[in-house]
């Protein structure tokens, strides 16, 4: 808990630490938060600029689209699906990955090599490929998502925890705990976990803030969370249909992906460096 | 060497046995492959009878043990036969892959002469000013490459450089321009991590021994940089170019639909809006064979690379 405090010292955590509050209050109270229902049109406000451009309303902040829909609401409903996403597969993916890789690297033998095979198969199809071709087979939602990411997205994930536990496995304590004639699963889970316990935490955060960029790319190109339900990757992808005339409809939901992924990333490089303080960085 | 080339080659067979399993386990769960074969149109409305159904699951050999015909499966697949696509009337699947693959190599090719142009000057100038301005510029460049999803990239270099500044295409190909920005987006998403891992290799070169005997001896910095540590940071970053093939492949079907690059990405992407199993499962599976045949390239250029290693 002291060595958490620290996180005070650390500038880019707190920015980290304080984007990703803003983007779980975003997700939680989106109805409320939001100025407009976000699916209402209304025609006589087509296309219209951010309010601080000529032609911009303030009761549509960051302007509106084709169909006069709110831009803002909009985005601000699409962070739950990121959300939900970002927590759902990820802590799917990594409790798959812990419990393979402590499999792997503590009981070593058949099963270790019958895991990493499976990885090797696993990674050998591209991600975006793998994640894309399940998803239009069986017919995309968001229940679905949060399965292919999280059943298929463990493999680096055991492969850490694997080489980690590996090198664990020779300490004295693992040792005296063996030799005191504790059941091997015992000795991995009361010796050998919670000292990996920092490194999972570290590698979940990274971990999260890739599942945001796959999650919105799988939408941006049909594939994700079908509508009604609103994405950022699907409003990037109308967006981009008018790149020509209206650029905050493409821009928007782009910084917001971005941000929320960055929020991530700094509170994971935090936490690394805290957990592991051999990486040279 | 040969010994070990032949092993490593071994070795690739049951992880192509198990990428042809699960691709034909995939595809088999996903529904019905008469539906498929006739286009779910028909299918829905019924236009043939039971015998005509029954029929053609004969010629097709779905009356058969699932077990025959995944070995069927396989035989077609090991002779390059991934079956007919039906949204291109009926044409060959490999051939039409075989048509795009050449816009996607182009695609590839000039996306990782992108990446090493910004990685490998980035890399150097970060870890040889550790820590200083060039260091932290690199690194904010590296966090910021990881943040951004590559296909809001796109749109924004369409928004500046088509858009804005009007020098180059929006979409589509022909000429050289258009493939500028299709390279710009995949290469630039790419070189934050290799620029991260070019920097912390050469940051490891330069702490070792012979470095610091090289700078002892009086040898100019620059000698001791080019000569020294980085043809000993080398043989990482060539494993990293290796690695960059599953993250080319991924990226192009992205890129190539931003940018309607008519590669295999947009192939892909096609296939997969039309149910085009033919299609699907020969991108799949030509995309995992690219990515181990890397890998195994990759792991027999080591043993030429590094002297050192010699695999038992």
């Amino acid at each position: 808990m002291r060595r958490l405090k620290g996180i005070l010292r650390n500038p880019l955590a707190v920015v980290g630490a304080a984007l990703l509050l803003a983007f779980l209050i975003m997700a939680a109270f989106a109805p409320a938060l939001a100025p407009h229902d976000p699916t209402s049109q209304n025609l006589r406000a087509r296309l219209l600029p951010p309010f601080w451009l000529e032609g911009g309303r303030p009761d549509y902040p960051l302007g509106t689209d084709q169909l006069g829909r709110d831009l803002l609401s909009r985005v601000l409903y699409g962070s739950r699906v990121a959300v939900m996403v970002a927590f759902g597969a990820t802590g799917l993916a990594m409790l798959i990955g812990v419990l393979l890789g402590l499999i792997s690297g503590y009981f070593r033998g058949a099963l270790d090599t019958a895991i990493m095979r499976l990885v090797d198969i696993i990674v050998s199809v591209p991600n975006t490929i793998l994640y894309l071709t399940i998803l239009a087979l069986a017919g995309p939602s968001l229940p679905l998502l949060i399965l292919v990411i999280g059943l298929l997205g463990w493999t680096t994930t055991a492969r850490v925890i694997r080489s980690e536990v590996l090198s664990l496995g020779k300490r004295e304590y693992v040792e005296a705990s063996r030799a005191l004639g504790r059941r091997e699963g015992a000795t991995a889970f009361r010796h050998v976990l919670p000292n990996i316990m920092g490194s999972v935490i570290a590698l979940g955060t990274l971990k999260a803030s890739a599942t945001i960029i796959v999650e919105s790319t799988l939408s941006y190109l049909g594939f994700g969370v079908q509508p009604p339900t609103l994405t950022w990757g699907q409003l990037l992808s109308q967006g981009q249909q008018y790149v020509s005339t209206a650029w905050w409809l493409s821009t928007f939901p782009g910084i917001a992906i971005t941000l929320l992924s960055l929020s991530l990333i700094f509170l994971g490089n935090w936490l690394r460096d805290l957990f592991d303080p051999r990486v040279v960085d | 060497m040969t010994g070990y080339a032949l092993r490593r080659l071994l070795q690739v067979i049951p992880t192509l046995v198990g990428i042809t399993l699960l691709v034909f386990v995939t595809l088999r769960l996903s529904g019905d492959p008469i539906a498929a074969y006739l286009g779910s149109d028909a299918a829905d409305s019924a236009v043939i009878t039971p015998e005509q159904e029954a029929a053609i699951r004969e010629r097709l050999g779905l009356d058969r043990p699932l077990a025959f015909q995944y070995l069927v499966f396989l035989r077609n697949v090991a002779r390059g036969d991934f079956g007919q696509s039906f949204i291109y009337q009926g044409r060959p699947a490999a051939s039409l892959l075989l048509e795009r693959l050449p816009a996607t190599a182009a695609l590839a090719a000039a996306a990782l002469l992108v990446a090493v142009l910004i990685s490998l000057p980035g890399g150097m100038l970060a870890a040889v000013n550790r820590n200083k301005a060039p260091d932290t510029f690199v690194n904010v460049y590296s966090v910021i490459g990881d943040a951004m999803p590559n296909f809001w990239l796109g749109v924004m270099l369409i928004l500046l450089f088509s858009v804005r500044l009007g020098w180059l295409p929006v979409s589509g190909s022909g000429t050289w321009r258009h493939l500028v920005l299709p390279a710009l987006t995949l290469g630039t998403s790419m070189a934050a991590l290799q620029t991260r891992l070019m920097r912390s290799g050469l940051i490891e070169a330069l702490q070792q021994d012979y470095v610091r005997t090289a700078r002892a001896k009086g040898l100019a910095p620059r000698t001791v940089l080019f000569k020294h540590a980085l043809r000993n940071a080398a043989l990482g970053y060539v494993t990293l170019l290796g690695l960059a093939v599953p993250g080319l492949l991924g990226g192009s079907v992205v890129v190539e639909r931003i940018f309607a690059w008519p590669g295999m990405g947009l192939l892909f992407i096609n296939g997969l809006g039309g149910r085009d199993m033919a299609l699907i499962q020969a991108v799949v599976i030509f995309s995992a064979a690219m990515v181990i045949l890397a890998n195994l390239g990759v792991d027999l250029l080591y043993t030429v690379i590094d002297p050192r290693i010699r695999y038992q």
